[in-house]
């Protein structure tokens, strides 16, 4: 009697012992992707917050390019505006094409492109640009990892009790994304 | 019926440890092994003249001394296709260049063969060498690159580099990195003495945890037999988890950000969570959880991390 006590009693530790490793790897996979996605929209707001600089750099030697830059500022209020993850990845992806498509006039103004204040502002997105394609990258790393620990067994048994669910990866995808190399 | 209950709770013991060993994955394609021995100047292409060398790597040992900071240089042949930005992010995180807490290393990485450069900034030193910055310096290389004057281009550069790090930590800018013609000078501020224990002493803790794990469970076998001897194991593991709980309540959710020095010593920031994760494995779950991230100590890196910031270039 004792001894078939003892064997449930160790049967339940062990169910316990797993339980508590098993919770704590869901929730730390879970806390992961979130720290991730707070690095991407700091990023992202960061390169948003170059726009206005850039903007009015660029305004006075291109008065006849009103469209590019209205098109630039609004991509950016788009990216301060968002709330969710795939709004956030859409305005960011409309304020690269923006961006790509200001550049390419840029290139009909030397004396633009001479500008130092100009050149150090095209480094500056640039460097964001590739921060924001890092912060990406982690993110998407973690929710693969999330979404291996909570779908795979035994992971899924209690990610289901929790409430917890696969998750998207970031929408941009790697293709669409091209840092602008500023050549001199 | 014994012999079957006892089996199955070996089974479901083996599973559980085998579940934790699983999910290890270590990979890191193309990226050259971490140097032991000179790592401020990892030169795989020999683009680096022995004098410069030199004085590269007294101007790295002294930053690295002062503020941990660590300033690399690593040559190669070619990137295989691939990115600068992210062979050089993946570089920089897999070597672990700069300090683990302060993330202060940076990366001047040179693919000869494509002729392509690339300034990768640490966290920690963002705000001292903006992208601009880098830009500029890198544009400074380009002349000397063109000339094929590459070793006096790196050094030019770093020198630079090196400059904005002083700075950075409000410390006078040593003429020796001030001005290009003058012998090394060899640091004068010894080391700073950290409390940072060394790879034997991992070993003497490991070494010393297994025997005493060890001595525990043939006690415990001799004493009071098989099946009595696990479940008594597994409460004291359970109690020890339960202790974690409660600490984790008490620090208020802090536990996984406290500096826990014998464990976490040269963990990747990655690896900080999985520390409690591991309960049913015991003690040899801290053991294999470390040595997998060992590879960033044995060089001599800090385990610092960068999110690409920096610049990129070509000659």
């Amino acid at each position: 009697m004792s001894k078939s006590a003892g064997i449930i009693a160790a049967l339940l530790a062990i169910v316990l012992v797993i339980g508590i490793g098993l919770f704590n790897s869901v929730k730390s996979a879970k806390i992961e992707v979130d720290a991730q996605y707070g690095q991407v929209e700091n990023q992202i707001q960061r390169r948003a917050d170059l726009i206005p600089n850039l903007v009015s750099t660029v305004k006075g030697y291109m008065q006849y390019e009103e469209k590019v830059l209205t098109e630039v500022t609004a991509a950016r209020a788009r990216v301060a505006g968002a709330a969710s993850p795939e709004e956030m990845a859409a305005a960011d992806q409309e304020l690269t094409g923006a961006l790509g498509r200001l550049l390419a006039v840029a290139e009909n103004y030397p004396t633009l492109k001479s500008d130092a204040h100009f050149t150090e502002l095209m480094r500056e997105i640039a460097g964001s640009e590739n921060r924001i394609a890092v912060a990406r990258r982690d993110y998407n790393n973690a929710i693969r990892e999330y979404n291996v620990t909570v779908s795979t067994f035994p992971g899924n048994i209690l990610a289901g009790m929790m409430g917890y669910s696969p998750l998207a990866p970031f929408a941009a995808d790697e293709a669409a994304h091209n840092v602008p190399q500023v050549a001199f | 019926m014994k012999a079957a209950v006892r089996a199955v709770v070996c089974l479901v013991v083996i599973a559980c440890m085998a579940f934790l060993w699983l999910n290890e994955d270590t990979t890191t394609p193309d990226i050259p092994s971490a140097p032991t021995q000179d790592i401020y100047v990892a030169d795989f292409e020999n683009m680096v003249e022995p004098e410069e060398r030199q004085k590269i790597l007294s101007i790295g040992q002294d930053l690295d001394n002062r503020f941990g900071a660590q300033l690399v240089v690593v040559t190669i042949d070619t990137l295989n296709e691939e990115d600068i930005e992210s062979y050089a992010n993946r570089l920089f995180r897999t070597w672990g260049i700069g300090d683990a807490e302060k993330n202060n290393g940076v990366l001047l990485l040179i693919a000869k063969g494509d002729r392509k450069f690339r300034i990768e900034v640490g966290y920690g030193l963002e705000g001292a060498i903006t992208d601009g910055y880098a830009g500029e310096v890198l544009d400074g290389m380009k002349g000397k690159f063109r000339s094929e004057a590459y070793s006096a281009g790196i050094y030019e550069a770093y020198q630079k580099l090196a400059r904005k790090v002083y700075e950075n930590y409000g410390t006078e800018v040593p003429s020796s990195v001030l001005t290009a013609p003058q012998p090394a000078i060899p640091a004068e501020t010894p080391p700073v003495a950290e409390m940072e224990t060394e790879w034997w002493e991992d070993i003497l803790y490991y070494g010393i945890s297994i025997i005493l794990v060890l001595v525990v469970a043939f006690l415990f076998y001799g004493v009071i037999g098989p099946l009595v001897s696990m479940a008594m194991l597994l409460a004291i593991n359970i109690f020890m988890n339960i202790l974690g709980v409660l600490l984790y309540i008490i620090t208020m959710g802090h536990l996984g950000s406290l500096k826990w020095q014998s464990y976490t010593n040269n963990d990747n920031d990655d690896n900080d969570d999985n520390f409690w994760s591991g309960g049913s494995g015991g003690s040899s779950s801290y053991s294999s959880s470390d040595s997998s991230s060992s590879s960033s100590s044995s060089g001599g890196y800090g385990g610092g991390s960068s999110g690409g910031g920096g610049s990129s270039g070509g000659w």
